[in-house]
């Protein structure tokens, strides 16, 4: 069941009267959304229920341990028991994480390495969401055991954490922190919680619908047969990709942000206009700001961030990015897109140094210069992303330069144009401050208006059949 | 709290009688403006589909999909029968990109409804029973809550949902297309006037392992019978390709068949070798101006000369 789909939206409503009607206290009202959640995860793959609930049910067990030995006690091979129950909860998750998404790229990568012959795939089930609720499971156990929370008896608390149905297939990444308390206390109707999320969740939909799957179109047409496309209509498509990820990642965010606050669930925020980002280091701190946060706070910190020396604080920071990369998808370009970042990242902390923090956010010749070189390593680096092989890349890559020519138009670029301008003036009156507010407007006309006018758009000019989301797949 | 869910409830109300508002709105300026459209027949898809469904009433009409649309000349057609019978035939090629024989099938229904024409001919491929139709329904759904002959295929093919009763649903994408239309005048087919070359050819022979789809062979059938039912010369017709039909496959001795036992024409230029030259495809499926002009040629000479044979042209 997609999050946009009309099924979705019928079921949702039957649940949201149910939960806010006769739901009373915070036991049936988690109850409910653990029950919403599985029959939703269900829907997908009912196989892959059990590792869902299986790697819930670690983290939560973990979490009880932590709560019952507050303080390190026995000792085995040096370490505390303690240590060793958050050893294992960890490594439980990231090993399902490893062989349901890695497996066949180490052994097909050995076997190349070793000159085997030809690899044939072992048959192994990709679960969806798994890189989603591992990383969220992996939060709560830390979290625990670092005592930033106090850990949960309430099991139905504890499972709905890793699986509260809007954010399970592509993020948020919960955090323990901010999440887990708020399944610990009762949801109060809050009206005007509930009308934002609706107004966010409809512009997600819009989002995804008319401005990534419209885009999505014309990006496959092009990908889906490079041989026959000049330079020119190879370098539109990589900027067409650019937005089109960003229009289906945030757009789904934005969904599972507008349906959680309906059911008066906060989740983190995940997007924040990254595309007006001067540098990458700025851009990693407004895309896929959940999953960003975990990098930091379990990968990055941990190795020692940038109190170390310069040539480790390097490591540190390619070691972040080459497994973001790799948490991505099992392929080496998305290591090389991890890559790049990484590379673009150190290179602009050496030459700016701490003045990187102190760039003002005004409108100037050089923020614009320095948004437009961002937006072009970001959009080259995504040639590495969407393609399937290292050869597409260069192909893509020296036609660029090499082979000009015309545009390759088709019917539905018009429409993912027309519906890309409205995004992009959203963004910017969102960006620059503008006080054109029609979904808020003080008239209750242009409010209804407005968000009647967006569903008619959808209705019309979204791609309604058979969408798929791009990060369903990590 | 309460006055809260009164609230949600009513901004829901609100909401939802706004949009039933415009859809019932845009289903009646929709169907005025398609009436309007169809006034004279203009290029596009879209304003091919719209007429063709509602308001082409030729007397010669060819039913098919892009191979219909670049490969039979309307105005060689009418000059032949015009040199043949001294008659101004009316003549429509009523072909629509990516579509299959259920448009076929119900295409040729709409036509019934409005007219009977004298020749209808039918451009079939090989795989004509055993391809999929379910891709291609889009192009259709602004004629669900219009035509009933639409809606009884939309139907058919499962393809009538909830959603498919509201106006603003149906028009989805196409909208674009039809108001495109408005300001594209009636025109020549552009693909025939293509005169791009292939540059090789590569003759294919590709085994035909599809099979007949049920629903098709009921759709085939109710084709033939209602041509039969309603005395219109049905001719069935397999224009050229670089690709080498196969004759074994279980679609094409299906149509070959049942052409057969209903004494329907069957006319086969598939795999005629005097049509693989380079100068007269565009591609591998489609042919340029030359091998359509040649083609629609030939094919008049055949029909010429089964009507010698048979019955004179009423």
């Amino acid at each position: 069941m997609i999050i946009y789909s009309f099924k979705y939206i019928i079921a949702f409503f039957v649940l949201f009267w149910i939960y806010w009607l006769l739901c009373k206290n915070k036991h049936t009202q988690n109850a409910l959304l653990l029950l919403a959640s599985y029959l939703f995860y269900g829907f997908w793959d009912w196989r892959c229920l059990l590792l869902l609930f299986a790697t819930s049910v670690i983290a939560y067990g973990a979490g009880l341990y932590f709560k019952k030995v507050p303080i390190a006690d026995k000792m085995f091979l040096r370490k505390s028991t303690r240590w060793w129950v958050r050893f294992a909860a960890v490594a439980f998750s990231l090993g399902v994480l490893i062989y349901f998404k890695y497996t066949n790229f180490f052994l097909s990568s050995i076997n190349k390495l070793f000159g085997g012959g030809d690899y044939h795939p072992l048959s192994i089930i990709l679960p969806v969401g798994i890189s989603f609720y591992t990383f969220s499971a992996i939060s709560y156990v830390v979290d625990c055991y670092q005592k930033k929370i106090e850990p949960t008896t309430d099991i139905i608390a504890g499972l709905l954490y890793t699986s509260f149905f809007p954010a399970i297939l592509s993020g948020p990444i919960h955090k323990a922190t901010e999440q887990l308390p708020q399944y610990l206390v009762k949801r109060e109707f809050d009206y005007g919680l509930i009308n934002k999320g609706f107004k966010e969740y409809v512009w997600g939909v819009f989002m995804k619908l008319c401005v990534a799957d419209r885009l999505g179109m014309y990006v496959d047409a092009v990908y889906g047969n490079i041989a026959n496309h000049n330079g020119t209509t190879l370098l539109f498509t990589s900027v067409a990709y650019t937005l089109q990820i960003y229009a289906d990642f945030a757009g789904y965010s934005l969904m599972a942000i507008g349906c959680g606050k309906m059911l008066g669930i906060r989740l983190q925020n995940n997007f924040n206009l990254p595309y007006f980002s001067k540098t990458i280091t700025e851009f990693w701190s407004k895309w896929h700001m959940s999953l960003t946060g975990w990098f930091k706070n379990y990968l990055y910190i941990p190795l020692g961030g940038n109190r170390v020396s310069k040539g480790r604080w390097i490591v540190n920071i390619m070691v972040v990015f080459l497994l973001s990369g790799l948490w991505h998808g099992a392929a080496f370009t998305f290591i090389i897109w991890g890559g790049i970042h990484g590379v673009a990242q150190v290179i602009e902390k050496l030459v700016y140094g701490k003045r990187i923090k102190t760039i003002e956010n005004k409108f100037s010749v050089a923020n614009v210069l320095r948004v437009l070189l961002t937006f072009s390593i970001v959009s080259f680096a995504w040639i590495f992303f969407r393609l399937s092989s290292i050869n597409e890349v260069f192909t893509v890559i020296s036609k660029i330069f090499n082979n000009r020519g015309h545009l390759f138009v088709e019917p539905t670029l018009f429409m993912a144009i027309c519906s890309l301008l409205l995004l992009v003036l959203k963004d910017s009156f969102d960006q620059f401050g503008a006080k054109v507010r029609l979904f808020d407007s003080k008239y209750a006309v242009v409010r209804y208006l407005s968000i009647a006018m967006l569903i008619v758009y959808i209705l019309l000019f979204g791609v309604l059949e058979g969408g798929q989301f791009i990060y369903f797949q990590f | 709290m309460k006055n809260g869910y009164i609230k949600v409830l009513v901004n829901v109300a609100i909401l939802l009688a706004i949009l039933v508002a415009m859809d019932v709105t845009m289903g009646w300026a929709g169907e005025k403006y398609m009436r309007w459209l169809n006034k004279k027949p203009r290029n596009g898809d879209a304003a091919l589909v719209n007429y063709s469904l509602n308001a082409a009433v030729p007397d010669v009409a060819i039913l098919g999909s892009s191979t219909a649309i670049c490969h039979y000349d309307p105005d060689i057609i009418h000059d032949s029968l015009w040199a043949w019978q001294k008659k101004d035939y009316s003549v429509f090629n009523m072909g629509i990109s990516n579509q299959r024989l259920t448009y076929d099938y119900y295409g040729l229904k709409c036509l019934l409804d409005r007219t009977t024409p004298s020749i209808v001919i039918a451009d079939v491929w090989a795989t004509y029973i055993g391809n999929d139709p379910s891709l291609s329904f889009y192009a259709f759904m602004p004629y669900a809550n219009i035509n009933p002959n639409i809606k009884e295929m939309l139907k058919s093919h499962n393809q009538l949902t909830f959603m498919t009763k509201s106006n603003l649903y149906c028009f989805n994408t196409e909208i674009i297309k039809l108001a495109l239309s408005a300001f594209k005048s009636s025109g020549e087919n552009v693909y025939l006037k293509s005169k791009v070359e292939i540059k090789e050819v590569i003759k294919q022979t590709e085994k035909d392992t599809t099979s007949l789809l049920p629903l098709s062979i009921e759709e085939f059938d109710a084709m033939i019978a209602l041509a039969k039912d309603r005395d219109v010369k049905l001719f069935v017709v397999m224009s050229p390709t670089l690709r080498s039909s196969d004759t074994t496959s279980l679609s094409y001795r299906y149509i070959k068949e049942k052409c057969a036992t209903e004494n329907v024409p069957f006319l086969d230029y598939s795999n005629d070798e005097k049509y693989y030259q380079t100068h007269y495809f565009r591609d591998r499926t489609h042919m340029n101006y030359y091998g359509a002009e040649l083609f629609t040629k030939d094919l008049m000479k055949d029909i010429k000369k089964h009507y010698a044979m048979r019955i004179k042209l009423g």
